[in-house]
C-alpha cells in the first residue's frame, strides 16, 4: 500500500521535502512509518521523534485530517494522508 | 441590571449606575467595553500619567458565572509604557468577585490627594484611607487586607506601581497579574493602592444557561490540550521550543538554549507544590512552586512559560530556583515579568556591546548573573540605580544610551516583545506587529499551526491548507491573525480565558454562542461573535489611528526583519535551518486587505460603517 506524509516546521528541513509517498507492506502500523523515516533519513530523524523508543509527547500527526492518539500502534490504510508536525502552542 | 461605577479620585466622589445596557452588548463587556469608555473620554491630548486618564476595572458576561474560565477581568487605561491605547487582563478569583458584586465597570478618574483603598461590599462603595499600605508590596497588602474584610477579594499594586514604574502590573489573588501596559504605574499615580472587593451573592443566571455551561465545562475539560495543560503547566512549552527554535535565547540573539533541560517542565516539577485552578476552570493549569532550602526560598503561583523564559533563556539564566524566585519578587513589587525580563536582558545586551555599565559598580551585568537579575528587579522596582532608567521600558530606555541601543531595545509600539521567536513563528511575527496594545502574544494567540491543529485548520481555513500548518510559511498567516484577533477580542470581552478558546479550541465561537445567547440582551452566533470581535479590534485600531498611528508603528525590530536567526540540533550541534528572517511586508499587506483597511493599517469609512462604527468616521 501507499501513504502520502506531508512534513511540517523541522521535519521539512531534516528531509528537504515538503511531503513524499512511501510503500508499506499491508497491515503497516505508524511504528513501522516512523521506523522506515528513521532508516531513511537517520540519527536526526531518531532523535527528533523518540525518547527511549517512546514517541515524544510533543510530536503530532494526523490521519486524514484527524489527530490519532495511541499513535504508534495505530494501522494505516492505502492512500491515507499524514501530517508529521511538532506541536508547540502559545505561552 | 449590572452597574457602571465613576470613582472621581481627586474628589473622592462616587457615583454607581446602570451600565448602558446597549453599549455594554454591542461590545460585548470587559475589554470591548472598557475599550469605548476609553475612547469617549480619554483623548489624544490626556498624557498617560495624569488626572484625565482614565482606569478602568471591568467584568465581562461570563466572568463570575458556571461558565467554564469565567474568571477574568480587564484593566484598560492609555498606557504610560506606550502612549496608546493599553490594557491588561487577569484571572483568578478577584473578576468573578467583582462580577458577583454587581460591577460591569468600574471608572476611575482624577488623583487621590493621599493613598486610598475602594472597597466595594455588593453594591456599596467606599474609599477608604490607604496610608498604611503605601509602601507595602501587593503580598502584604492583600494579607493584611483579607484579614480585616474577611472573605474579601484584593487587587493591588506594590512598589513598582507607587514608584510609576512603566511596566508595574496590578496583582489579584497574590500571585495572579493584569500585567501588561504599566497599568499598575496609572494605578500608582492616582494613588489608588487597592480595590477590595466582596460579594454575598452569585452571578444570576438561568437554569437553560447553566446547562450548556455544564456541557462546555465537559468539553473544555476533556479537550486534549486542556489536558496537557493540566499535566504540565505552560512550561511543557521550553522542550518543543527549543527544538524548533522557538525559545528566545540572550535577547533573541539567539533562538535556542543550551541549557534548556534545567528550566523545563521536568525541572520545574521538582519545585512543584500543587496543580491549581481559577474560578470555573476545568482546564486548571495553574502550578504553586515552593523553594525550601537556600537563598531563594519562597512559594509562588507560577512561573508560567513567559516567565520562566524572560528570566531564564532570555537572560541566559540557567537556574530554576532563581525564575520562581524572581517570579516570586516580580509578584510582589508588582512588575510585568515580560518586561522586566526584556529590560534586564536589554541592559545585558548593551552592556555586551560596551554602551552600558552599572553606575554604583556593584552589577557585572553579565548574560545569565544572578546578583545582577535580581538586583536589576529591585532596582526597577524602588528606580534605584540603574533600575531608574530601565524602569522606563526598553524603548525609552534606548532613547537616553544613543542610536546603537535602539538596535537592542526589541519592542513594538512601546511595548516589549513577549516569548515567541518571530523568526521561526510568523505567525505570532504578524501577531505582535499589529497588535494594539504592543507586541503581544495574547492579542492575536495565532497557536493553529503551533499547536499543530489540524481540525481548527481545515475547519477555519479549509482554502489555506496545508500551508497554514507550517509555522514559518508567511503565506496564510494573515488569514490566522485577523481571526484569532477577533476571537481572542470575544474571549477578553465576555471575560474567559482563551486557554478554552484560540490557544486549543476546545470551545469554538458557536459553542459560546450558544451559553452567550442564554443571558438577557445577548443574542448571537457564532459569526456574529467574531464579527463583535472584529468592532472591538476595529475601535482599539481607531483609538490608535487617532494619536497618529499608522504602518510604520505596525513593525517589528530589525533584528527580526534582517538578522538570519539559525536553529541547530541541539544535540548534534548540526545546522537545521539558517538565515530565517521575517517577511514582514508581504504580511501586513495581505493582513490589512482582509481587514478591509488601508495599506497604511487605518480602518476604512466603509469598513467602520459596515461594523456599525460609523460615528467614528469623523475620527478618520
Amino acid at each position: 500500500m501507499e501513504v502520502t506524509i506531508k512534513y511540517f516546521s523541522v521535519f521539512r528541513a531534516l528531509t528537504n521535502r515538503v511531503e513524499e509517498n512511501i510503500n508499506l507492506a499491508a497491515g503497516a502500523t505508524i511504528n513501522d512509518l516512523l521506523e522506515y523515516l528513521v532508516k531513511e533519513y537517520g540519527r536526526k530523524m531518531e532523535e527528533m521523534l523518540f525518547s527511549r523508543k517512546k514517541l515524544k509527547g510533543y510530536i503530532r500527526i494526523t490521519i486524514n485530517g484527524k489527530i490519532v492518539r495511541n499513535v504508534q500502534e495505530y494501522e494505516l490504510h492505502d492512500q491515507d494522508n499524514l501530517y508529521l508536525i511538532v506541536a508547540l502552542a502559545g505561552g | 441590571m449590572a452597574l457602571t461605577a465613576y470613582i472621581n479620585l481627586t474628589t473622592e466622589e462616587i457615583r454607581a449606575a446602570e451600565s448602558p445596557v446597549e453599549v455594554v452588548v454591542k461590545y460585548l463587556g470587559s475589554r470591548g467595553y472598557a475599550a469605548r469608555i476609553l475612547y469617549d473620554n480619554v483623548g489624544p491630548e490626556v498624557e498617560p500619567l495624569s488626572r484625565e486618564n482614565c482606569l478602568i476595572f471591568s467584568t465581562g458576561p461570563l466572568t463570575g458565572t458556571p461558565w467554564p474560565t469565567g474568571a477574568r477581568y480587564t484593566v484598560t487605561a492609555k498606557s504610560p509604557l506606550t502612549g496608546i491605547y493599553g490594557y491588561a487582563n487577569s484571572s483568578g478569583f478577584f473578576g468573578p468577585e467583582l462580577r458577583k458584586a454587581g460591577f460591569d465597570a468600574l471608572v476611575f478618574t482624577g488623583q487621590a490627594q493621599k493613598p486610598l483603598i475602594l472597597v466595594i461590599e455588593d453594591r456599596e462603595l467606599e474609599l477608604i484611607d490607604g496610608g498604611e499600605f503605601w509602601g507595602k508590596t501587593t503580598e502584604e497588602t492583600e494579607r493584611e487586607l483579607k484579614e480585616r474584610f474577611e472573605g474579601c477579594k484584593v487587587a493591588s499594586i506594590g512598589p513598582a506601581g507607587e514608584n510609576l514604574v512603566r511596566v508595574a502590573s496590578v496583582i489579584n489573588d497574590y500571585g495572579r497579574a493584569a500585567a501588561r501596559c504599566g497599568m499598575g504605574a496609572v494605578m500608582g499615580y492616582k494613588r489608588l493602592k487597592a480595590v477590595v472587593v466582596r460579594a454575598s451573592s452569585e452571578v444570576p443566571v438561568t437554569p437553560a444557561f447553566k446547562q450548556v455551561a455544564l456541557e462546555m465545562m465537559r468539553k473544555t475539560g476533556r479537550h486534549p490540550g486542556s489536558k496537557s495543560l493540566r499535566k504540565w503547566g505552560t512550561v511543557h512549552l521550553v522542550d518543543p521550543k527549543n527544538i524548533s527554535g522557538d525559545l528566545p535565547t540572550r535577547n533573541h540573539q539567539l533562538v535556542q538554549f543550551e541549557k534548556a533541560d534545567k528550566v523545563n517542565a521536568v525541572s520545574l516539577n521538582n519545585y512543584l507544590e500543587k496543580n491549581d485552578g481559577c474560578y470555573s476552570c476545568p482546564i486548571r493549569c495553574s502550578r504553586f512552586t515552593k523553594v525550601e532550602h537556600g537563598r531563594y526560598q519562597g512559594r509562588t503561583e507560577g512561573p508560567e512559560y513567559e516567565t520562566v523564559n524572560s528570566l531564564g533563556p532570555l537572560v541566559a539564566n540557567d537556574n530554576m530556583e532563581l525564575i520562581i524566585y524572581g517570579n516570586l519578587l516580580c509578584n510582589r513589587y508588582g512588575m510585568d515579568t515580560i518586561s522586566t525580563g526584556m529590560v534586564i536582558a536589554f541592559a545585558m545586551e548593551c552592556r555586551e556591546k560596551g554602551l552600558l555599565s552599572d553606575p554604583e559598580g556593584l552589577l557585572s551585568l553579565e548574560w545569565g548573573d544572578e546578583q545582577s537579575i535580581l538586583g536589576l528587579i529591585e532596582r526597577i522596582a524602588y528606580r534605584r540605580g540603574l533600575g531608574d532608567l530601565l524602569a522606563q521600558g526598553v524603548r525609552s530606555a534606548a532613547l537616553k544610551l544613543g542610536k546603537e541601543a535602539k538596535k537592542y531595545a526589541l519592542h513594538v509600539k512601546g511595548l516589549e516583545m513577549p516569548m515567541q521567536e518571530p523568526r521561526i513563528c510568523k505567525g505570532m511575527a504578524l501577531g505582535h506587529s499589529t497588535s494594539n496594545r504592543g507586541a503581544d502574544h495574547l492579542y492575536a494567540l495565532p497557536t493553529i499551526d503551533l499547536a499543530g491543529n489540524v481540525e481548527a485548520a481545515e475547519k477555519l481555513f479549509p482554502q489555506c491548507m496545508p500551508e497554514i500548518l507550517e509555522p514559518t510559511n508567511e503565506t496564510y498567516k494573515p488569514d490566522m491573525v485577523v481571526y484569532t484577533e477577533a476571537y481572542c477580542a470575544v474571549s477578553d470581552a465576555l471575560g474567559v480565558c482563551k486557554f478554552s478558546t484560540t490557544e486549543n479550541f476546545a470551545l469554538y465561537p458557536e459553542d459560546i454562542a450558544r451559553g452567550l445567547s442564554e443571558l438577557p440582551g445577548y443574542n448571537h452566533s457564532g459569526e456574529s461573535l467574531i464579527r463583535a470581535g472584529e468592532r472591538i479590534v476595529n475601535l482599539e485600531r481607531m483609538y490608535n489611528h487617532r494619536l497618529g498611528l499608522n504602518r510604520r508603528d505596525d513593525q517589528l525590530p530589525d533584528r527580526f526583519l534582517g538578522e538570519g536567526a539559525t536553529v541547530y540540533n541541539m544535540d548534534s550541534g548540526e545546522v537545521v535551518k539558517e538565515g530565517l528572517v521575517v517577511d514582514l511586508e508581504y504580511m501586513l499587506d495581505r493582513y490589512y486587505s482582509l481587514r478591509e483597511w488601508d495599506q497604511q493599517g487605518i480602518p476604512t469609512s466603509s469598513k467602520l460603517k459596515s461594523l456599525d462604527l460609523a460615528d467614528l468616521i469623523k475620527d478618520l
